[in-house]
């Protein structure tokens, strides 16, 4: 029995080691390549170029990794050229990012207002746009502005504000402003949750 | 019998609109009238002085210093005899108020800029602290923080309290009173700047909620309000390490009595402030209603629209050594003042 067992574990023990063997051989045995090293090449298929440009694109908007890592090595620096960042002080916050891959790949990002503006943030924002302005001063950079620039506007329309934000980047690239009466009326549940309020501050009273 | 000349009649049609011209037309006013807002009072009172003693037979212009939205809701509020020729404020007009002026006849606006003005946050020269944040001096002097989904009042006592790095001084501070242009600047600058930084005030969907709670200031006692002119000798007169709200023009009035605290990082100097390095800085604009300069056909309410605009924007006003320079304001760079002196020339409209 004790044998048996002995014999097993050399088994196991060869089965195990041999593969390191047979490396440690073939390391040593290794033909030398005559052929001299080759670059990769240069030519993109046209899925690798388009998932290139997809990448680029993301990035560009802040919400790539390439952005991210960016955003930790510099800090506050890179926060504050970031879309994200100038949607934010512009009181629009991310809700949804549409993402779809096919032969012509999609990106969407949509936008809700999370807060309405003073004057001072209005300022704030200019000043911010007039110094983003200075920094990046590229297409893609003097696009990003137009669309908070045009929040600006819409939102100087009497009666209504920009309400969502709809940024499609792929494939091809457009806004959707939604503005909405400053007075609009309520909807089911926000009618239903102002009574309540209603009631509870008469309950309390 | 006559004999025609065709060369005199050319002559006396050439000559006749000179001579109506020349003619005293009645105007409807005879003196300008300036509407100024209050953090620009120096300013204008500069630019009225340096009007009437250029122009030796004009009346002096009457001067209203009212806040910045008055002045512009006050410009806006129509054409004629009673409404201000120009505006001075340290703000641009918005585009609501520009419909506000179309809607109300005003359409004919002239806008030029006259130069920088900044707000400073000072303290006696040889005391302690030398940066200090948006956010810790919101955090110092506002009535409330939030804390665990509530305001509560702010019971914060010395600097040291706020940051480690901070003096251990107890916190004081001298500020202009409620209308001054430098309070306004302060509030939306300094203390909207500072509570910007705070999550729990930013997720505040609505603006005057949010704003009320950003710029209230402490009622214990360690806020003392006075008159913008006042706060350099009341900051002088208070206990070491106070800190005091002043313009750019009193600091250096203060002939280095006073030193300026740096703000987030950026101390305040002509170069900071022309480069928009420093964050609080506000351009000062003169509006003009170009609907009120009299013209050659006697249409208009008043002479001297055009010439108080075009010396307000002069080298010799707004340049680096110029008058402006010396009541404090920071010159534009040389390429937008030229652009200012072009537009002030012309009378170009404004287009917003």
């Amino acid at each position: 029995m004790m044998t048996h067992r002995r014999i097993l574990a050399a088994l196991l023990t060869v089965a195990l080691l041999s593969p390191l063997g047979s490396l440690a051989r073939a390391q040593n045995a290794a033909p030398t390549v005559q052929v001299p090293l080759q670059d990769l090449p240069v030519i993109e298929t046209l899925t690798e170029q388009v998932g290139r440009w997809f990448s680029d694109l993301r990035d560009s908007v802040g919400l790539g990794r390439r952005a991210l890592n960016i955003a930790r090595s510099h800090g506050e620096a890179a926060r504050t050229d970031d879309f994200n960042w100038l949607m934010g002080i512009a009181g629009f916050k991310l809700k949804n990012i549409e993402s779809t891959l096919g032969l012509f790949p999609g990106l969407t990002l949509e936008f809700g207002q999370a807060r309405a503006l003073s004057e001072a943030d209005r300022e704030y924002l200019e000043r911010a746009l007039r110094r983003h302005a200075r920094h990046h001063p590229s297409p893609f950079s003097a696009l990003q502005r137009m669309i908070i620039s045009g929040i600006l506007e819409a939102n100087e329309i009497q009666g209504f504000s920009v309400e969502k934000l709809t940024v499609t980047l792929l494939p091809f690239p457009y806004v959707k402003f939604t503005l909405a009466p400053s007075d609009a009326p309520l909807g089911p549940e926000a009618s239903r949750v102002l009574q309540a309020i209603e009631r509870l501050n008469e309950r309390l009273r | 019998m006559t004999v025609f000349r065709p060369a005199l009649l050319a002559t006396a049609l050439l000559l006749a609109p000179l001579a109506a011209q020349g003619q005293e037309g009645s105007v409807l006013r005879d003196q300008l009238h300036v509407v100024s807002s209050g953090s620009s009072h120096a300013v204008s009172e500069a630019l009225v002085e340096a009007f009437t003693q250029r122009y030796a037979n004009v009346m002096p212009p009457q001067l209203e210093i009212v806040g910045s939205a008055a002045a512009l809701e006050r410009f806006c509020a129509g054409v004629g005899v009673d409404t201000p020729d120009l505006a001075i404020t340290s703000r641009r007009i918005p585009r609501s108020m520009a419909d506000t002026c179309a809607a109300n006849g005003v359409t004919d606006i002239v806008e030029v800029q006259l130069g920088l003005g900044a707000v400073v946050i000072a303290m006696r020269s040889g005391e302690g602290m030398r940066n200090l944040t948006t956010r810790q001096i919101y955090t110092a002097l506002a009535a409330e923080y939030p804390a665990e989904n509530e305001f509560r009042p702010n019971t914060l006592s010395s600097w040291s309290q706020i940051s480690a790095g901070l003096s251990a001084a107890p916190i004081r501070a001298v500020i202009p009173d409620q209308r001054s242009g430098t309070r306004g600047l302060f509030n939306d600058f300094i203390m909207e700047g500072g509570c910007r930084e705070v999550k729990a005030v930013r997720m505040i969907f609505s603006a005057a909620f949010r704003v009320s709670k950003c710029v209230t200031l402490r009622g214990d006692g360690r806020i003392r309000e006075v008159a913008s002119e006042a706060v350099p000798g009341a900051l002088l007169a208070s206990p070491a390490g106070t800190i005091g709200v002043i313009s750019y023009a009193q600091l250096l009035e203060s002939g280095g009595n006073l030193v300026p605290v740096a703000l987030n990082g950026v101390t305040p100097t002509a170069a900071t402030i022309a480069g928009d390095d420093y964050d609080v800085v506000r351009t000062i604009y003169l509006y003009a209603k170009r609907q009120h300069s009299r013209n050659a056909q006697g249409v208009g309410v008043v002479r001297g629209i055009r010439e108080f605009t075009a010396d307000a924007v002069s080298e010799s006003a707004g340049g680096p050594s110029g008058l402006l320079t010396r009541h404090g304001l920071v010159p534009l760079a040389p390429v937008i003042r030229a652009q200012q002196r072009e537009i002030a020339a012309r009378q170009t409209l404004l287009n917003r």
